[in-house]
């Protein structure tokens, strides 16, 4: 086609595609509207799937600088002539937030800057991030200012060090020499920009991210291919009447071309202006344990262009691929041809699919930790099992009708067998959605237990409002062989004199309700038990009196002993047990005193006031700077937070997913009803009987979703097991099986899939009403 | 009446194992109404959809105007159907989303014709075939009679020179079956196309002027009509 002449008969074909695609009134409307809606929440879910990667990355990016060491792996380029800076990174908690601590001193006129900073705060000054900024002045000095030493906020710490908005952050500055000889400070030449570190966690959050995202994505491709193959039989009706009158495949193809990419663009932009409203929101969610900035889910120009053309054309591409049948006759439905079987070589797919998945596991496990591992093909074969039950899918529904059949010696059951047998696609496209719903909840609730359990146990023998805080770090060269252990610590711990007066200003705090010092033993005086020890460090003893630690809630004694000695370097991991240490003669408390302060445990009344400012009396006294004073609250928050919130938000993706695969369950069974209206109704002329009916109706949806619902739970736990193994033992996961608000929830979940079925009856009766038989 | 304008040539068809046509030789003229009849799986439809180029024989010829058409590709035969047959079909041929002014204005929008002409050439038909006043209804809220003579007005639209009628009264009752006939034979004679009439009716069949009988998948019989 060339010239004016051709483009005016291109456009005359192009609006009658348009004009034909929206005939049909109400009929159309709600398909294209059910169809657009499907198409938005997938635009949706795939612009944030595009944006949720680089997030992540860009967590993982501006967190950077806190791997900043004197050995940095990737520097940034600094100014010619900077100063080197020393520099100690700790950590500390307010009411269950992190704070991170940087203690700096410029080693000279032009230091070294962390992005984020203009100029390195001089002694006694501070630089705050803008929350932690709001949080010195909304709360009492002695819950917090105090333990930055009485320091002046001269500064403000930018966004680009922050991880998120709300994150708190400091820089103390300090004299050289008051910082130089503290445990933990390093001379820094540069500040890191590798994110390395943790990588096996942020893989695994990769993985589960990429797994949640095309588990959400499955279930709405699963209602837009319900909504198109709404009046399908009415729309292949109309295009082999158009076939017959002359019109040609192409325009045949054509118009169902323009129907499809009227709903999808309709959806597209739909899902571009969702995906803008709610990218604000979006950000606040923590995903890896913190919020994001709103500019750090950016979309890229490629993704954007590739979705909002992409979308239109594969479901344009998808509707005419729908149309073969009606491409081989104009005769169209009246002359279809024989539907093929579902035949047992549909179930190779998903075979290939689990042995790619396991192949891809064992792959991702060789190579954890390294910053090549490979667990994008976890995450594609995990797309390709999905795939492969969908394709598998109607060969275990026609399974599942055959053994109704032969089990069954009622007339709903044969009927809902032979209907079943006759189309198992049709049977299995009503009820995919909540198989591969129950398939993702499955892999996601055999991961969470396992993950959020995995790293410190046995912390419930910690009373909750204990507050921990160690003056001393493990042994440099860790023993573990049993013997006299005589602990040689790198910082010494709090003399005598200082733990006095530390001691007396912690019983002073109102809500105090004891202080037990835990002191460093006499060299020879304990021994090391036999046995093994897998802590990550080596069984350190410290020495308390029994009855203090009995207040404490650390340890019990022996009846007449009057101290023990309990391991340290287990004291905020966890663990009061562990190896067997013993005294090996008895330590006067007037001894005891003498000894250097190694811990202390402060018992209060969990007020969270009260809590802060024994942390903040620990904080201000400790002079190693080492880790900081920790509540229980704490150590499960450091422990469990990245998964906690991965596990609310599966919570709240699982929700959507039901959600998504119920409306598509809703409009399969009523769209089915739609179309068998003539072949029902003439059953009930025949004297099939309206429970007979319902039963059979109930029967053809709840019997197959049972079913394989069964096989896909089945699936998710194997899925899981492997998930684990890849994430390796860097994240240390040991299988569990899924909590009861699990099994719960999956009962929950397909009891209320019978009843979206059940509520379609009123439909069904209404249609097949005997007062209704009339078919034109 | 001058020569054959469409012919089978030895036509044989089968579905799936299941043979429909055996050998079938069928010759019409031009300008003429033929009526095929026969008993019900005789093969009379195939014959018929063979003829008008919607079945492809498996082994056989189907000419028509002296030039092949069984060996056209789907557009070919396409083009055919929309600009030299015409089709009234029992059921299922009219589009339930369109209304009767699109309905038979259809083909010429599939050919491209301009919308004003198209439907100016459409309206032309409704007073003919007494479907005044129908033209905004859909086929869903017509008679059955009403939805044939729609379905005739859009074969003739374009002024084809074969129509191919499938039991076109099958659905209707005497009176408006009848009616039809009278219509559809009528305006075909005045346009000089050549009318191919499947039916079991007798009274169909005596609107036409020859008739042939399709027993077996083969034409056994042919005999004008008095």
């Amino acid at each position: 086609m060339s010239g004016p002449g051709a483009r005016t008969r291109w456009a005359r074909q192009v609006a009658l595609a348009a004009r034909l695609a929206l005939a049909g009134r109400r009929e159309s409307a709600a398909r294209l509207a059910i169809t657009a809606v499907g198409l938005c929440l997938a635009v949706v879910m795939l612009l944030f799937g595009a944006v949720a990667l680089p997030a992540l990355h860009a967590h993982a990016a501006r967190n950077a600088w806190t791997r900043t060491s004197a050995h940095n792996t990737a520097p940034a380029p600094h100014p010619a002539g900077a100063s080197p800076v020393l520099w100690q990174l700790s950590q500390d908690h307010f009411r269950g937030q992190d704070i991170t601590w940087v203690n700096v001193a410029a080693l000279g006129p032009r230091p070294v800057l962390p992005p984020g900073l203009s100029r390195l705060p001089g002694p006694g000054q501070l630089a705050v991030s803008p929350a932690l900024a709001r949080l010195l002045a909304a709360t009492p000095a002695d819950q917090l200012g105090d333990r930055f030493g009485g320091g002046r906020v001269t500064g403000t710490v930018g966004d680009a060090a922050l991880v998120s908005p709300g994150q708190l952050v400091v820089f103390q500055g300090w004299r050289p020499d008051q910082l130089r000889h503290r445990p933990g400070t390093d001379t820094v030449r540069s500040i890191e920009t590798s994110t390395g570190g943790g990588l096996a966690a942020t893989g695994f959050l990769r993985l589960m991210v990429l797994v949640g995202l095309a588990g959400l994505l499955v279930p709405v491709i699963v209602l837009v291919l319900t909504a198109t193959r709404l009046g399908a039989a009415r729309r292949e009706q109309r295009l082999a009447a158009m076939r017959l009158a002359g019109a040609t495949p192409a325009q045949v193809s054509g118009i169902a071309a323009a129907e499809a990419v009227t709903a999808a663009v309709a959806g597209t932009v739909a899902g571009f202006a969702g995906f803008l409203a709610l990218r604000p929101r979006a950000a606040a969610v923590p995903v890896d344990g913190s919020p994001f900035f709103p500019g750090d889910l950016r979309l890229s120009a490629l993704a954007a262009v590739a979705i909002a053309l992409g979308v239109p054309a594969l479901s344009g591409l998808a509707a005419v691929a729908a149309l073969r049948r009606v491409q081989v006759s104009p005769l169209g439905v009246a002359r279809q041809a024989v539907r093929r079987r579902a035949r047992l070589r549909r179930l190779i797919p998903l075979a290939a699919g689990l042995v790619g998945y396991g192949l891809a596991v064992a792959r991702v496990a060789q190579t954890q930790g390294s910053n090549n591992s490979p667990v994008y093909l976890v995450a594609l074969a995990f797309v390709l099992v999905i795939v492969g039950l969908v394709i598998a899918g109607p060969v275990l529904t026609n399974l599942v009708a055959i053994l109704i059949r032969r089990l069954t010696r009622h007339t709903p059951g044969l009927l809902a067998a032979r209907h079943l047998e006759g189309n198992p696609a049709a049977g299995f496209r009503a009820i995919s959605g909540l198989v591969l719903a129950t398939f993702v909840a499955t892999v996601i609730a055999g991961v969470t237990p396992a993950t959020l359990g995995a790293t410190r146990t046995g912390y419930t023998a910690f009373p909750a409002d204990l507050v921990i805080q160690q003056f001393t770090l493990p042994p440099p060269q860790p023993e573990r062989s049993p013997g006299v252990r005589d602990v040689s610590p790198a910082v010494p711990g709090l003399s005598p004199a200082e733990a006095t007066a530390l001691l007396s200003r912690l019983s002073a705090i109102p809500g105090v309700r004891g202080v037990t010092a835990l002191r460093q033993p006499p060299a020879g005086s304990t021994r090391l038990g036999a046995g093994t020890y897998t802590g990550k460090f080596a069984p350190y003893p410290v020495v308390a009196s029994c009855a203090a630690l009995a207040a404490a809630g650390l340890a019990h004694c022996s009846p007449g002993q009057t101290e023990a000695v309990i391991d340290a370097s287990a004291l905020t991991s966890g663990t009061i047990g562990g190896p067997h240490i013993s005294l090996l003669r008895p330590l006067p408390a007037a001894q005891l005193a003498t000894r250097p302060l190694a811990a202390v445990a402060v018992v209060t009344t969990g007020s969270p006031a009260t809590v802060e400012q024994v942390r903040t009396i620990l904080d201000a006294g400790r002079p190693g700077l080492l880790g900081p004073a920790e509540t229980s609250a704490d150590i499960n928050a450091a422990a469990n937070q990245k998964l906690a919130h991965l596990s609310e938000l599966a919570d709240a993706a699982l929700l959507i997913t039901l959600i998504i695969a119920g409306c598509s369950l809703a409009v399969a069974v009523a769209g089915g009803l739609l179309e068998r209206r003539r072949p029902l109704t003439l059953l009930r002329l025949a004297g099939v009987r309206r429970s007979e009916l319902t039963r059979m109706v109930l029967a053809e949806s709840a019997l197959p979703l049972l079913a394989l619902a069964a096989v896909s739970v089945a699936l998710g736990l194997g899925v899981a097991a492997g998930l684990l193994v890849a994430a390796g033992s860097g994240s240390n996961v040991p299988w569990k099986p899924p909590q009861p608000p699990y099994w719960l929830s999956l009962g929950a979940g397909l009891t209320l899939a019978v009843l979206i079925v059940a509520a379609t009856l009123p439909l069904l009766h209404r249609l097949t009403a005997l007062d209704n038989a009339r078919f034109e | 009446m001058t020569g054959t304008v469409i012919e089978t040539r030895d036509v044989v068809l089968s579905f799936g194992n299941t043979p429909a046509l055996r050998g079938a030789d069928l010759a019409v003229r031009a300008g003429e109404i033929l009526a095929v009849m026969g008993p019900s799986g005789s093969g009379k439809s195939t014959l018929l959809h063979c003829l008008a180029g919607i079945l492809v024989p498996d082994p056989g010829e189907v000419h028509f105007d002296g030039r092949r058409i069984d060996n056209l590709g789907e557009t070919g035969r396409s083009a055919l159907r929309r600009d030299r047959f015409g089709f009234v079909f029992q059921f299922g041929q009219l589009v339930p989303e369109l209304t009767v002014a699109d309905n038979i204005a259809l083909p010429l929008l599939l050919d491209r014709v301009g919308r004003k002409e198209a439907y100016r050439k459409a309206r032309g038909w409704l007073g003919r075939l007494e479907l005044d006043g129908l033209e905004q209804r859909r086929p869903g809220e017509l008679s059955g009679g009403q939805a044939q003579r729609v379905a005739v007005a859009r074969a003739l639209v374009i002024r084809p020179e074969v129509i191919f009628a499938d039991e076109p009264t099958g659905s209707l009752d005497s009176l408006a079956g009848l009616r039809v006939m009278q219509l559809l034979t009528g305006a075909a004679r005045s346009q000089g196309a050549t009318v191919v009439l499947v039916t079991h009716e007798a009274r169909v069949a005596a609107y036409s002027d020859r008739e042939v009988v399709v027993r077996d998948g083969q034409v056994t019989s042919l005999a004008a009509t008095p």
